[in-house]
């Protein structure tokens, strides 16, 4: 392109608004090497905070806890959102409608008014504020992105597979089995890795229904944040970023587009 | 209306070569269809003059303006697209008044002027209909209402019909070519179809590589190609590698031991060359039918194939297998296995040295 | 279940038109029943919790207090606008990144780039908040190089303001934005583009006459995920905000938090959503309006088409 000055400023525009995204990822990782007590500047390094991080209680239980957590919740999520997703694809609209509705209800009432539903019903039913009642919370929110990913490629599939190996003599099951569920399996551990994220993530609904006691790792930088900047939570946030860009290769490796998979699911907790 | 003139246009992409440089003149009022392949070049050479590609080297003229460095919007050109790009979001008449309203004609005159063009492509009363609910033909009618209403001086079209089945096609290619007869103006035509640039062109040229083979009307185009590849493309066989020669009967190629007679050629006596046939200038009679004449050429059916209106025969002439192509009707005395005399018309044979020329 | 489920052609083996049907309610139950329980229920559960009082007796006090009071009212508005700008504003500053995106990078960067965008992404949203925090606080990186070039003094921070809530709730809306938008541009024919411009259409009238019209749906789509989302905002303005930078979400949380009284939580949540809900409808009607004007085409005098053909 020799002469196109509208290209030239839009590609200009897109790399300064990456810079910025990058902006607070890149400050956390530069400072959780800095040895600063209060995160400010000029720059001396140091791995201190690393050493502090591994010697810190509160933050490795709460990561510990949002790691368990989040397994857990990812393995049911996996479960039901697969038999979901089939089950969706067959059912009539009387029962897909509605299904798909409450699906997309989840999606887009803000996390926080949901955790208000859900603490008055869990409340009713004597559940309270329960490690039982977290995890289920937790699933009900991570599950509509399981069953986004996994029946957009449900559908995007194309009925000759199963077809031919119906007419190549295999029964329901053994198609469904060898030939079905392997062509999903992109989009099942997709889906499973996005429910561990949505859910390690989900301040609100852990905020609120997380046992007495007990923090996972949101609510336990919540709480040191208000009481100010604390230099390890820079060192862990660092630790998290590489696993996050590590998470998004494999989502690529897997997926073909990582992109692609979450414009289908526009839409995070908050 | 204007003269197109394309002077040392050249063009890479990512290192590969889509265009070598060339000279072209299109004449104003006449139609032009660039011919070849994927990958010759000739839509990168149509979205060069329209400004949506930009040349290495080189300048593009229209009329007496130079436009090389125009973006498309002030170059005054009408562009038909393949797939017609139609603005989904519009109504027929609003697609045809958008180049009037982007450059500030009055509503009310945008209106007027396309609801004449709809009734020059045939669309009277269509105005009011998404581009959707339209067959193709029909939208591309509305694609080529959209870019005449402009009066554009050029009108560039990117394989308009390659999109649409074979019987509109035909009847599109007529629409074409009395839309040109009646505005007169310069058009520019991409195909990848020979007979459709042989019927609409004035002029066709032929790309290849990159690079112009042949810039001719079609009647020479079909009669004299520049080359073998030429020739091939408009559906010439390879016949075999051979010595030119003149004998009794004038010029001829001799190709493994087989004497076929050349029409005009420029090549000298003693050159090696390449010669191909025409399979529609083949002539098949059954042997039984009559007595060899001695312009013909004894021979053997190899195949028969038969295509409705058409068959295609492969005889032998000793090791050399020509083709021929005829009516259904005058196939039905052929055989499989069958001696047959071979007539091949004048100029029903081309021969190319090895350099191409012929 | 198996009663809703199509009847299956005549002619085939009552066992073999059973077994799909069981194999599907089969199939659905565990989900159906944990989005029953678990999102049916809650919602449910918001709209009827919103209505009891501490004695849980059924009353619209709840509301009474919410519409009445100044304080909330005020509040409302103003998490409404923190919400409507900062979604908006998110969206315009996408857009033209989106754009090149689409249109002006080679597929390999491509990748990398929505990689990177993907990255602020998925990240705990506590963590970004924090990397904010960390970045223009007094004397870190931001307020360093501005007081180094003399620009401000050293220990001047818009931390602890409205301005440092609304520019982190734009930078956590920029990443859906960029992404929505560039499936939004991508979806449109190239071909069509430069249509509009062999038809003589400079950049800016190809922007207003095709890409808008043609990304205007997702335009809605973008605006009602983020800004629902953002409404529900309670973390950033208590972290950044300060005193003045206070929202509805932070209300919200209070008083889910001391447990004093939920139904007046619900009842600020149910508003919340409402009120959110009307701005999105606004907007989309807006936006539809906007579209079906500029689609319409020459005046209605030729005959309609269903007369014809």
């Amino acid at each position: 392109m020799r002469r196109n000055p509208g290209a030239f400023g839009l590609r200009t525009w897109l790399y300064v608004l990456l810079v910025v995204l990058a902006l607070p990822v890149v400050s956390m990782i530069a400072l959780s090497f800095n040895a600063s007590r209060y995160g400010t500047l000029p720059f001396r390094f140091s791995t201190h905070w690393y050493r502090v991080l591994t010697t810190d209680s509160a933050l490795l239980d709460a990561v510990r806890t949002s790691v368990t957590l989040a397994s857990e919740v990812t393995v049911i999520c996996v479960i039901v959102g697969t038999l979901l997703t089939f089950g969706l694809h067959k059912a009539s609209v009387v029962v897909a409608g509605p299904v798909n509705a409450l699906l997309l209800a989840l999606l887009t009432v803000p996390a926080l008014i949901l955790s208000a539903g859900l603490v008055s019903v869990f409340d009713w039913i004597g559940l309270g504020q329960t490690t039982l009642a977290l995890v289920l919370a937790s699933v009900v929110t991570s599950l509509p992105f399981v069953v986004l990913i996994e029946s957009g490629r449900l559908q995007g599939l194309s009925p000759d597979y199963a077809e031919a190996a119906r007419s190549l003599g295999a029964g329901p099951l053994r198609t469904f089995l060898t030939v079905t569920v392997p062509l999903m399996a992109p989009s099942i551990v997709a889906g499973g890795m996005l429910a561990f994220v949505i859910c390690f993530n989900n301040f609100a609904i852990q905020l609120f229904l997380a046992p007495i006691g007990i923090s996972t790792l949101p609510v336990q930088i919540y709480s040191m944040v208000r009481l100010g900047v604390t230099p390890d939570v820079n060192a862990l946030g660092a630790i998290i970023v590489a696993s996050t860009v590590l998470l998004i290769i494999v989502l690529n490796w897997l997926t073909g587009n990582a992109a692609r998979l979450l414009t289908n699911t526009p839409t995070r907790e908050r | 209306m204007a003269r197109v003139i394309i002077t040392g246009v050249s063009k890479t992409f990512n290192g590969s070569t889509a265009l070598h440089p060339l000279d072209l003149a299109v004449e104003d009022g006449s139609f032009c269809c660039m011919l070849g392949s994927s990958g010759s070049g000739k839509s990168t050479l149509l979205r060069i003059i329209a400004g949506l590609s930009e040349p290495d080297t080189g300048t593009v003229r229209i009329g007496d303006r130079d436009v090389t460095g125009l973006p498309p919007e002030r170059r005054r050109i009408g562009f038909v697209f393949q797939d017609y790009a139609l603005f989904p979001h519009l109504s027929v008449g609003s697609n045809v008044t958008f180049g009037l309203r982007a450059r500030h004609v009055s509503k009310r005159e945008a209106v007027v002027k396309a609801e004449r063009m709809l009734e020059l492509v045939g669309l009277t009363g269509y105005a009011h209909r998404t581009p959707k609910q339209l067959s193709g033909g029909q939208q591309q009618r509305v694609a080529l209402a959209r870019a005449l209403v402009t009066e554009p001086d050029v009108l560039l079209l990117d394989e308009p019909l390659s999109a649409l089945d074979r019987k509109i096609r035909g009847e599109m290619q007529r629409e074409l070519k009395r839309i040109h007869r009646e505005t007169g103006l310069t058009t520019i035509m991409v195909t990848h179809d020979q007979e459709e640039a042989m019927n609409l062109g004035d002029r066709v040229l032929m790309l290849s590589n990159g690079a112009v083979q042949q810039f001719d009307e079609p009647e020479r185009l079909y009669h004299a190609p520049a080359n073998e590849f030429v020739a091939g493309f408009l559906g010439a066989v390879p016949l075999g590698h051979g010595v030119v020669g003149t004998g009794a009967r004038g010029r001829f190629v001799e190709i493994a031991g087989n004497r076929f007679a050349l029409g005009d050629s420029r090549l000298p006596d003693g050159t090696e060359a390449d010669a191909v046939v025409m399979a529609e200038r083949v002539t098949l009679t059954a042997a039984t039918a009559r007595a060899r004449d001695e312009a013909e050429h004894e021979g053997v059916v190899v195949s028969l194939d038969f295509f409705g209106p058409f068959a295609r025969a492969e005889a032998r002439v000793g090791d050399v297998s020509v083709p021929a192509m005829m009516l259904s009707q005058h196939a039905t005395a052929l055989e499989g296995g069958a001696r047959v005399w071979i007539r091949i018309a004048t100029g029903g044979i081309h021969a190319f040295a090895d350099g191409a020329t012929r | 279940m198996a009663a809703t489920a199509p009847h299956r052609r005549a002619g085939r083996s009552p066992l073999r038109s059973a077994g799909p049907a069981l194999g599907r309610a089969g199939l659905l139950a565990p989900g159906l029943i944990l989005l029953v329980a678990l999102a049916f229920l809650p919602l449910v559960a918001i709209v009827i919790s919103g209505f009891l009082n501490d004695r849980s007796q059924f009353t619209a006090a709840n509301f009474a207090h919410v519409l009445t009071s100044g304080i909330y009212l005020k509040l409302l508005g103003r998490t409404l606008a923190v919400a409507f700008l900062t979604t908006a504003v998110a969206i315009a500053l996408a857009w033209p990144a989106a754009l090149a995106l689409a249109r002006h990078t080679s597929p390999g960067s491509r990748t990398v780039i929505l990689g990177l965008v993907i990255i602020p992404y998925i990240t705990s949203q506590l963590l970004l908040i924090y990397g904010f925090l960390s970045l223009i606080q007094a004397g870190g990186p931001v307020s360093f190089v501005l007081s180094h070039l003399h620009l401000v003094d050293a220990h001047a921070s818009i931390l602890y303001t409205p301005w440092a809530n609304i520019l982190m709730l734009i930078y956590e809306n920029l990443p859906a934005a960029i992404l929505i938008m560039y499936s939004a541009s991508e979806s449109i024919d190239a071909s069509v583009l430069e249509a509009a411009r062999t038809l003589g259409a400079r950049p800016w009238y190809v922007f207003l006459r095709v890409v808008w019209p043609l990304s205007s749906a997702m335009v809605v789509v973008n605006f009602t995920l983020n800004f629902v989302q953002t409404v529900g905002a309670f973390a950033e303005p208590a972290i950044l905000g300060g005193p003045n930078g206070q929202m509805l979400g932070i209300a919200i949380q209070a008083q889910l938090s001391t447990g004093a009284s939920q139904g007046f939580a619900v009842a600020l949540s149910l508003v919340l959503l409402v009120a959110s809900l009307v701005v999105v409808g606004a907007v989309a009607l807006l936006v539809s309006w906007m579209r079906r004007a500029q689609a319409g085409g020459t005046p209605r005098r030729i005959v309609t088409p269903a007369t014809e053909v």
